[in-house]
């Protein structure tokens, strides 16, 4: 579904990925662990088209993407709750949700997603007409990954959705994680530092070191590798 | 006309000079809400207003002269006002499509460049002495015993103006596309992840306002008789932004109530101060500093006056409870 290939990524002069080369299937949740910096948003950038890449190919679905503009990528099915949710806090949570459905002319299957999204994440529904600013983190990571599942994506792109938020909140939403891959049958590429709860939710993995992809496994070969075990899971 | 209006009684000059000054504030808060458009909700910083302003006034009066007398008064009203406002959104275009799609502060520049070089620009190309124009009277011939008359249709039209602007930007704040407007102003890249075009939706905005205030520039030229480059200065771009920041970015009411204090407040140092004109830098200066202590968000920060009464009624009914 989504292939990247030998993709390099610069900041000016200075090289954050380099010849990075990853495969995403349809139905899967695929992970992409790594410390600090190694280049993990960079690489979810990228594949968004806020990032163009100087080197490589990112294929969707058989279509050439890199390059195009985010705002198109995102009409062909790969939407992404980016790193720190980056919520709108001066629009309502609902404001926040319709902002997703953007693209989507026809009312009643934005209300449709609507319905979906809130019974996925029911206290969205019950803050409807708060300020989205006036959420916990943990709720604003909701309603980011709502917003998300609002443009109606084949391909979700989850840059650390536990990043700091109260442990409890981060096993409901990856609980709520799975029932999306499961229940919508939305592909998930989830991004994390957090390798132990990563690593127990997805099928396949891949581990990135200062932009480069050292590392590609089955996740429970992963749990068991050594040097997964040292570096990640110590 | 001077010599006339001198001889008529004094209730009949009161009356002309408060439609004057009310038309004169409707004006500024045509002005300032379409720069509140902008500043405000679309949270560009532009320092050009004045010179879309100056386009809606100019297109206006040369295109007043250069049509055929005879044609239908309202006419060639409508008409002369629709092409200055097209002339302001053509320069609106020009300088608004190559810099919003940079980031940061180059608007800032670039608009106060064009707003200040639109005006030298024009008039020295213009040869006249002194540089200007006199726009033809297209409503009807004006005399002393009709001026207030004239005042007074220029007063409904610019308060139907006003109430259509907001009626206008209170509509898109609420709409799909004016959502997206709040969106992209709080965060450019969230927004484009969810299908918006920041570049579109900041040009489409920033067209808005041009456009408003080429409508505002037009009318002016039609009341006033008379359009110079003197009118346009970079004075008027710091009254305007006054109000805006006085009425609060985001503000409808904010906006309103500002145009009027600080036309009010002009009006009344400028009896204190007499023959000294210059009163009014420093009374910006002072609002400014004042503005800056006591409401940095301004009058009612991004609210409106009704959720001020509504919050105030709250708690006094929660006060006279306790
Ligand atoms: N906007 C930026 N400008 C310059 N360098 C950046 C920028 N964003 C990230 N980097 C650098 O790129 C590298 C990868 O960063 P990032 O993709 O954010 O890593 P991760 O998400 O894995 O923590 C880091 O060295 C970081 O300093
Ligand atoms: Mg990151």
């Amino acid at each position: 579904m989504l292939i990247l290939e030998d993709v390099d990524v610069y900041y000016g002069n200075v090289q954050a990925l380099h010849g990075v080369s990853l495969r995403v299937e349809e139905g899967e949740i695929v992970t992409l662990i790594g410390s600090n910096g190694a280049g993990k948003t960079t690489t979810l950038r990228t594949i968004s088209g806020l990032q163009s890449p100087r080197a490589g190919k990112i294929t969707f679905c058989g279509q050439r993407i890199d390059g195009m503009p985010a705002e198109k990528i995102v009409g062909l099915g790969i939407a992404q709750s980016p790193e720190g949710r980056r919520i709108f806090t001066n629009l309502t949570v609902r404001e926040n949700l319709q902002m997703g459905a953007y693209l989507e002319r026809d009312k009643s299957k934005v209300r449709e997603r609507l319905e979906r999204v809130e019974a996925l994440f029911p206290r969205l529904q019950e803050r409807a007409s708060q300020p989205g600013g006036t959420l916990s983190g943990g709720e604003q990571q909701m309603l980011a990954i709502g917003r998300a599942l609002m443009t109606g994506p084949r391909l979700l792109l989850l840059d650390e959705p536990s990043l700091g938020i109260a442990p409890i909140l981060v096993q409901e939403i990856f609980r709520e994680i799975e029932r999306i891959n499961r229940e919508l049958g939305t592909t998930i590429l989830l991004v994390e530092q957090n390798a132990h709860i990563a690593l127990r939710l997805a099928q396949r993995g891949y581990v990135l070191e200062t932009g480069r992809i050292v590392l590609e496994d089955a996740c429970p070969a992963l749990q068991k590798n050594p040097q997964v075990r040292e570096a990640y899971l110590g | 006309m001077d010599a006339g209006v001198l001889q008529l009684p004094l209730a009949i000059k009161l009356d002309l000079w408060l439609t004057d000054q009310v038309i004169l504030v409707g004006l500024f808060a045509l002005l300032a809400l379409s720069l509140n458009l902008i500043n405000g909700w679309g949270r560009m910083f532009s320092l050009g207003h004045h010179g879309f302003y100056f386009l809606g006034a100019y297109g206006a009066a040369w295109l007043t002269a250069a049509l055929p007398t005879g044609l239908p008064g309202a006419l060639v009203f409508v008409t002369t006002c629709l092409f200055g406002m097209l002339v302001a959104t053509a320069g609106g275009l020009l300088i608004g499509v190559p810099c919003l799609r940079l980031r940061g502060d180059y608007l800032a520049i670039a608009t106060l460049g064009f707003g200040e070089g639109v005006r030298l620009v024009i008039s020295n190309a213009d040869v006249r002495v002194p540089p200007g124009f006199t726009v033809p009277r297209v409503l009807f011939e004006v005399n002393s015993s009709n001026l207030l008359m004239y005042r007074l249709l220029f007063l409904g039209i610019v308060i139907l103006l006003v109430v259509g602007v907001v009626l206008l930007i209170r509509n898109y704040v609420r709409s799909s596309a004016g959502r997206a407007m709040l969106a992209v102003a709080q965060d450019e890249r969230a927004a484009g992840l969810l299908g918006i075009n920041p570049t579109g939706s900041k040009v489409l905005v920033f067209l808005m306002g041009s456009a408003i205030a080429g409508l505002a520039g037009a009318v002016y030229a039609h009341y006033s008789g008379s359009v110079a480059p003197k009118d346009f200065e970079f004075v008027l771009m710091v009254t305007i932004f006054l109000i805006v920041v006085l009425g609060g970015l985001g503000s409808i009411s904010g906006c309103i109530l500002a145009a009027f204090l600080l036309r009010a407040t002009e009006r009344g140092l400028g009896m204190v101060g007499g023959v000294v004109s210059e009163w009014w830098q420093v009374e910006f200066a002072l609002i400014l500093i004042l503005l800056m202590i006591f409401r940095p968000n301004g009058i009612f920060g991004p609210r409106e006056l009704t959720d001020v009464i509504r919050d105030w009624r709250q708690r006094r009914r929660a006060g006279s409870k306790a």
